[in-house]
């Protein structure tokens, strides 16, 4: 990340009028000192090094503008909680032979939180039947039995997914 | 979805749109379980008519190798519980999180990766999970296949190879079936990512471990001698298309391995990356004994018990951490999960939990 510098009074203006109310508004919303810091931070970082057009809402509608980058932020924190709380439930049911190195633990959850992000958005039968087409191994047969649709029905939901995937794949 | 499109329009760009549903059609076609061989062809002939099919099925691949990049054992529980945890957050406190776009600096992709994109979905045999099956080979080898398991058969005038993509295999070469009569000349070879393995008229066994071994990515490979020898070379063997490519970008180690040929002799076992053999053991008693659609377990921890049976199971299946170290023997049938684990909790202190048929956890009685 490259050093901030304020450069412009904009910007410290922005950044000593809100700085205050932002903490507060993430401490409230996540119920953490520390990840409510962090992220106020992260927010003014991502303002600050924006182009300066990108600005304008900035100072038109300060909170607003603020609020919106502290929401995106925070769902991809609550994202990558999720996601790492979820891969160590998932590591701790594998038997001592099979765990993985540090560095390895930290490829996988960077992989998972991106396969996360990738299925993003997807109704959670659709995404259900893709995890156990791709990840499982089940035919559209085993799929429709266990989610209770007919196999035509699956071959729809694998479409949306896959075609959903296709277009967010990096 | 017929892509027989004129020679003269063969080259022009085609909608985008158009081919992308195209690609997604034929990506769900081969994932259905049903597909036949007919299909397979003319998905084939589909990549191959125009270029942009070509491009839209890297997307596809790409997506692919998004799901590869994390062992499925771990991926599909994982990815279930955010689920889980989302939806239960979002009833409870009424956040309604924006959806990220997901470009927020996720850059830590690396590439296709070795495993070859698809290959087992498309590999010449194959079983799915819980599943066996016996294949007489051309030569009159038999190859038995495991759970989940694909290879490719390739037999020239020079070589007689099998390509293990994914699950277990037991060879019995046909020198090894009928002794009396004149041997093949031909080298029997077991080829996986991580090397090869040269039949001297034999028996025995190979797996594929997708798992990282001691911190390398990239899985190993497992093989058990039940009869005569066999020898090993690790490191992509020439010519092993997805394999030599996955080594030759830059690993020096596997540059320089497959010098030394390790023989592996009746009742040894030994596990090889792509850079090196290890140490030589003596085989497991029940080496091979998978073929009987049984699971021989002497005096092994439940862990160790559950991880092999859930090779046969869809879904998760797991333990306390508390029973995790539980010594367990006996004898488990394999192509009937629901009934080792109904054995499991009737002869052990155990008792069994299920949210759903997929996720089963065995826990104290």
């Amino acid at each position: 990340m490259p050093p901030i510098s304020l450069h412009d009074d904009s910007a410290a203006t922005l950044y000593s009028d809100h700085h205050g109310w932002l903490h507060g508004w993430l401490r409230r919303k996540m119920g953490n000192a520390g990840d409510a810091a962090d992220l106020a931070h992260d927010t003014f970082v991502r303002v600050l090094t924006r182009s300066s057009p990108a600005q304008a809402p900035a100072l038109r509608a300060p909170r607003a503008y603020l609020g919106t980058i502290a929401r995106g932020l925070m769902a991809d924190f609550f994202r990558r909680k999720d996601v790492e709380r979820a891969y160590l439930d998932a590591l701790a049911a594998l038997p001592d032979v099979h765990q993985p190195s540090p560095e390895t633990r930290a490829i996988m959850l960077e992989a998972l939180v991106a396969i996360d992000t990738m299925l993003d958005g997807l109704k959670p039968q659709v995404r259900q039947a893709f995890l156990l087409s791709q990840l499982d191994g089940l035919t559209y047969e085993q799929i429709a039995v266990e989610l209770g649709v007919t196999r035509r029905t699956v071959g729809n939901h694998m479409c949306k997914a896959i075609e959903h995937c296709y277009l967010l794949a990096p | 979805m017929n892509a027989r499109l004129p020679a003269t329009d063969a080259q022009a760009p085609r909608d985008e749109a158009v081919v992308r549903k195209e690609a997604v059609a034929w990506y769900a076609r081969l994932c259905s379980g049903t597909i036949t061989d007919a299909e397979r062809a003319a998905w084939r002939q589909w990549q191959a008519a125009h270029p942009d099919h070509g491009r839209a099925w890297q997307r596809i691949e790409s997506m692919r190798a998004a799901l590869l990049q994390v062992p499925a054992n771990i991926a599909a529980p994982a990815l279930r519980m955010t689920e889980h945890a989302r939806s239960r957050r979002q009833a409870l406190r009424g956040v309604a999180l924006l959806a990220s776009t997901g470009t927020l600096g996720y850059g830590a992709w690396r590439g296709a990766g070795e495993q070859g994109f698809a290959r087992p979905l498309l590999a010449d045999y194959r079983t799915g999970i819980g599943q066996q099956r016996e294949v007489v080979l051309a030569d009159g080898s038999l190859l038995m296949l495991d759970t989940a398991t694909a290879v490719d058969v390739r037999f020239t005038g020079t070589e007689r190879v099998v390509r293990l993509w994914a699950g277990a295999v037991l060879i019995e070469t046909a020198h090894q079936r009928q002794p009396q009569q004149a041997a093949d000349p031909r080298p029997f070879i077991v080829q996986t990512a991580q090397g090869s393995v040269t039949a001297l008229g034999t028996r025995f066994t190979v797996r594929h471990y997708d798992d990282p071994v001691d911190g390398q990515s990239g899985g190993c490979t497992e093989v058990a001698v039940l009869e005569h020898a066999v020898a090993i070379r690790a490191g992509a063997v020439a010519g092993a298309g997805a394999a030599a490519a996955g080594a030759a970008a830059g690993n020096p180690a596997a540059a320089n391995a497959g010098h030394q040929p390790v023989l592996l002799h009746a009742g040894q076992q030994v596990r090889f990356t792509s850079s090196r053999v290890e140490a030589v053991q003596a085989a497991p008693d029940n080496a091979g004994q998978w073929r009987s659609g049984h699971l021989l377990v002497n005096n092994r921890s439940l862990a160790e018990v559950l991880a092999e049976l859930s090779r046969y199971r869809h879904g998760r299946l797991g333990c306390d951490p508390g029973v995790a170290g539980l010594r367990i023997s006996g004898v488990f049938p394999l192509t009937d999960t629901d009934r080792a684990l109904a054995l499991l909790t009737r002869t052990f202190p155990l008792r069994q939990r299920s949210l759903t048929r997929y996720w089963v956890t065995l826990g104290p009685r």
